[in-house]
């Protein structure tokens, strides 16, 4: 991990009100670092980014269009 | 008469309780005699109420001698996951901020439903801290107590496994109740997400934690998941629906996933599932190969959902005394703390997507169900981190024993994993049926019918 990936985290941890110690902001670095994977996976999965129906429920199992 | 609670099934002791060849209070005091003579090894209850137990016992038989209509669970011990609250008990989940935590003033909604219907609680098992992991330490596995007995509803399975009760209540956010059962020989039900109320149970990743009962069979497990979804008037009419000697498959449409599933799991997991797979061909069921491209990306989905909302969760203890927290624990909810709204919305879109694909490959192969390992592996020794392969390669634990059970979590569907066979060293496998959403008693039939032609269930750790 780099000082960039370590300094980011650190604002990172600031702005979501966590109090780290330097000990604890490698840790988290190592963390992410392990979730980034999961969620450029997540990014690669095609959606329409304006269907934001949340809240819809399972519409193919019903053979029904989503309701908006 | 000799009761034998590692072989009384739920529905074999109503059955016994009905035709007077027990009594209650010889149920219970049979199931508190096991506690004492298995728990130094096992470890598996935090908190038992005894004397209650035995009150309530005692009132259950009084019921039956008058002939009062009795409740569907009268006089079954239960054993509850210690993060449902039950009123009068501290609810601690394994949580060293809650240690002294005041004690619930009423029933969890899993727990009144079970109390309305007669079942007896015998007090509170382990779970892991917080119910966010799959060790559940200190509880260990009756088939092995070197080993670990699965998670986060691990005390709740090593309590039935061991006989000490015969049923559990847990709860499911990536797996901790089919976890379990697969390493423990057991049955777990994780209904579909929504179905049972989760009110008064400390939450992890609320759109995902699913409560659910484990058994020792089927039969069991859907006569506890009737009372949890208040169907407890249809408790009856299940002795008809899951006849002892099983039944056959004949029309039914089972697909196993070829990828994914299968990539990745160490070999006798992946004989007792091919074996699994010829018997529910051999019961009539149509064997359907497919493929759901989607399956790791729905894996991720469930852990940077679980993250965040574990976040949230626990953000007062993360902030004001995170020394309280568990290495786990911590580092978890910090991860989830840090990603962005951003993160959170799209792994939330992603999900919906997700389970429309899954969907669509019900519907495209017509399925009444899925078959898949519970897990890749079997019960690890405690102090082992890491799942080691044929190969050589490794996986952390925690990573390993989420890794077939979260995508499910994900897209909310009903799943029960069932004993499928046994490992070199005697340890039990695994089989997750994954059905349609709101068919919970549907995967029942077929994994019932699977249960009784394979006969794993019969078999009993020797402790």
């Amino acid at each position: 991990m780099t000082e960039d990936d370590l300094t980011a985290v650190r604002v990172r941890a600031a702005a979501a009100g966590l109090d780290l110690d330097e000990d604890r902001i490698r840790i988290l670095t190592e963390s992410l670092e392990g979730v980034r994977e999961m969620i450029e996976r997540i990014a690669r999965i095609e959606i329409d980014p304006l269907d934001l129906a949340l809240d819809a429920y399972q519409p193919a199992w019903t053979d029904g269009e989503r309701g908006r | 008469m000799t009761l034998d609670l590692q072989v009384l099934t739920l529905h074999g002791a109503l059955k016994g309780l009905a035709a007077g060849e027990f009594s209650t209070a010889e149920l219970i005091r049979e199931a508190l005699l096991r506690v004492d003579a298995t728990d130094a090894r096992i470890e598996a209850w935090v908190e038992v109420q005894a004397r209650q137990a035995m009150e309530l016992a005692l009132a259950a038989d009084r019921r039956r001698s008058i002939g009062t209509p009795t409740a569907p669970l009268l006089g079954i011990p239960i054993g509850v996951k210690d993060i449902f609250d039950i009123a009068g008990m501290r609810t601690r989940c394994n949580m060293e901020s809650r240690l002294e935590c005041v004690e619930a003033v009423r029933d969890s909604d899993a727990v009144h439903a079970l109390r309305r219907d007669g079942a007896i609680l015998l007090g509170k098992t382990v779970t892991q801290e917080a119910a966010a992991g799959v060790v559940s330490d200190p509880a260990r596995n009756p088939w092995d107590t070197d080993r670990i007995p699965g998670g986060s509803s691990g005390g709740s399975a090593a309590a039935l496994a061991a006989g000490t009760c015969l049923g559990a209540l847990g709860s499911d956010t990536a797996g901790s109740i089919r976890i379990p059962a697969s390493v423990t020989g057991l049955a777990g039900l994780k209904p579909t997400w929504g179905r049972l109320s989760a009110k008064g149970v400390f939450p992890l990743a609320p759109t995902m934690d699913t409560v659910g009962p484990l058994a020792k069979t089927v039969h069991d497990a859907a006569i506890l998941y009737l009372s949890l979804a208040g169907r407890q008037k249809e408790i009856p009419t299940l002795a008809d629906r899951f006849p002892e000697a099983g039944g056959s498959l004949a029309g039914k449409r089972i697909g196993v996933l070829r990828s994914f599933f299968l990539d990745h799991v160490q070999p006798d997991v992946a004989t007792a599932l091919q074996d699994a797979v010829a018997q529910l061909g051999e019961l009539g069921a149509e064997i359907v190969e497919c493929d759901w491209a989607e399956a790791e990306a729905a894996q991720s989905v469930a852990l940077i959902t679980s993250r965040v909302e574990s976040a949230a969760v626990h953000r007062k203890d993360l902030r004001h005394t995170p020394e309280l927290m568990g290495e786990a624990l911590r580092s978890r909810v910090e991860v989830g703390a840090v990603l962005t709204a951003d993160t959170y919305l799209r792994t939330r879109q992603v999900r919906l997507a997700l389970r429309d694909s899954i969907a669509n490959v019900y519907r495209a192969h017509r399925l009444d169900a899925i078959v898949a390992p519970t897990l890749p592996a079997t019960a690890p020794r405690a102090d082992e981190d890491v799942i080691t392969y044929r190969d050589g390669s490794t996986e952390p634990v925690g990573t390993a024993f989420t890794r077939l059970t979260s995508p499910w979590n994900t897209t909310g569907q009903p799943v029960i994993s069932v004993s499928c066979g046994f490992d070199q060293n005697q340890l039990p496998i695994g089989l997750s049926f994954v059905g349609r959403p709101d068919q919970e008693l549907e995967l029942c039939d077929l994994a019932h019918a699977y249960e009784r032609e394979a006969g794993w269930y019969k078999q009993t750790p020797d402790l």
